[in-house]
């Protein structure tokens, strides 16, 4: 798990201090791995758990809509943004919660470049 | 042949409308305690407007806030002159516009007729707008202004997304979504993408509204994700202030 872990740091690295959590959730919403700057880890992990409940749910309206396999999400808050991307097979997901003044475009590009390397780490 | 009625039966925009469907050359008298105007027709457009010494476009916009008086239909009357060029679709627009604004003259509109012009105006203006967000997207498949309780109030759509089975799935999903955002202080959620491997797929809020949202879908190949965010927004805004609160 420590290489997901660096991973992540990298990942929180190269987004710059606009990052408040990145986890690596299970689809039962159980973070495997987590980087965050919130002091309360259980806030952090009910955050990305609550995320990837979302996700589910998007997966599902992307199914009955015949729009194709749904891969992430993007959602904007008057205090956050919050990013959900499907890993590998997509029984994982990274969630990621940036504060506003993040560049969601630039997030977005380097969590596409990160999530093989992620889904390679992933014990499995 | 001639036809007599009462604008409070039929509205000055249903006169319009239904004489500019018909394509005949005609006029009509509406006489009120406003004045007499007269509207004449051709082609299917509205091509001369007078009332009392005014002419032209701004009768038109007069006489649109009318809820009283009676009219007469002539055909086949001649126009003694043009002095209209718009569309008849854009006079009701921004007729519909003017009265949301206030912009007319207060002694030709009253707050009851306000009201009841409402509704129809809203739905066209909306449809104009939703008309513009496909013209201004690459990849355009579907639009709609719904409520949170997935119903669609107008839709536009091109191919085979149907835009109310959007509205009513993206309705459950920002229920939850926001319901999540609460639990987890998370702040007020503004909008939503979503990202398949066909579309990208967006609902945003119209502004200083979490009642009501514009749902955008493009197709993931021809479209721009930003450029969509960006529409959308735009747009959002511009329904909102095209919405009665």
């Amino acid at each position: 798990m420590s290489k997901l872990n660096d991973i992540l740091k990298e990942l929180r690295g190269e987004i710059g201090g606009d990052v408040l959590i990145l986890s690596i959730c299970g689809l039962d919403g159980v973070s495997i791995a987590r980087e965050s700057t919130l002091n309360d880890a259980d806030s952090a992990d009910q955050q990305a758990g609550r995320a990837v409940m979302a996700l589910q749910a998007g997966k599902r309206v992307a199914e009955k809509l015949k729009l194709g396999t749904f891969e992430e999400s993007l959602m904007t808050t008057n205090q956050v943004y919050v990013m959900t991307n499907f890993l590998g097979d997509g029984s994982y997901a990274l969630i990621a919660v940036l504060t506003k003044k993040a560049t969601p475009g630039t997030a977005r590009m380097l969590i596409e470049e990160y999530s093989p390397r992620i889904w390679d780490v992933i014990p499995r | 042949m001639s036809l007599q009625g009462n604008i409070h039966d039929m509205s000055v925009a249903d006169l319009i409308q239904h004489n500019c469907l018909d394509r005949k050359k005609a006029k009509i008298t509406i006489t009120s305690s406003q004045g007499e105007a007269e509207l004449f027709f051709r082609n299917g457009e509205v091509v001369h407007a007078s009332l009392n010494d005014l002419e032209g476009e701004e009768v038109v916009y007069r006489i649109l806030a009318w809820d009283e008086g009676s009219f007469t239909l002539a055909n086949e009357a001649e126009s003694p002159k043009v002095s209209i060029n718009r569309s008849w679709s854009g006079l009701l627009i921004e007729g519909a516009r003017r009265l949301d604004e206030g912009n007319l003259n207060p002694d030709f509109d009253t707050t009851d007729n306000k009201k009841n012009r409402e509704v129809p105006f809203m739905a066209l203006r909306i449809d104009e707008l939703l008309e513009e967000v496909s013209a201004e997207l690459n990849g355009f498949m579907a639009c709609a202004v719904a409520g949170m309780d997935g119903l669609t109030i107008a839709q536009k759509t091109k191919g085979k997304v149907n835009p109310e089975q959007v509205a009513a799935q993206m309705s459950v999903l920002m229920k939850l979504v926001g319901a999540n955002n609460e639990k987890i202080s998370l702040g007020t959620m503004e909008d939503l993408v979503l990202q398949t491997e066909d579309a990208f797929l967006m609902a945003v809020f119209l502004p200083g509204d979490q009642t009501h949202y514009l749902s955008v879908i493009v197709d993931r190949k021809s479209g721009t994700l930003g450029n969509m965010r960006l529409i959308s927004k735009v747009y959002a805004e511009r329904i909102a202030k095209a919405m009665p609160r």
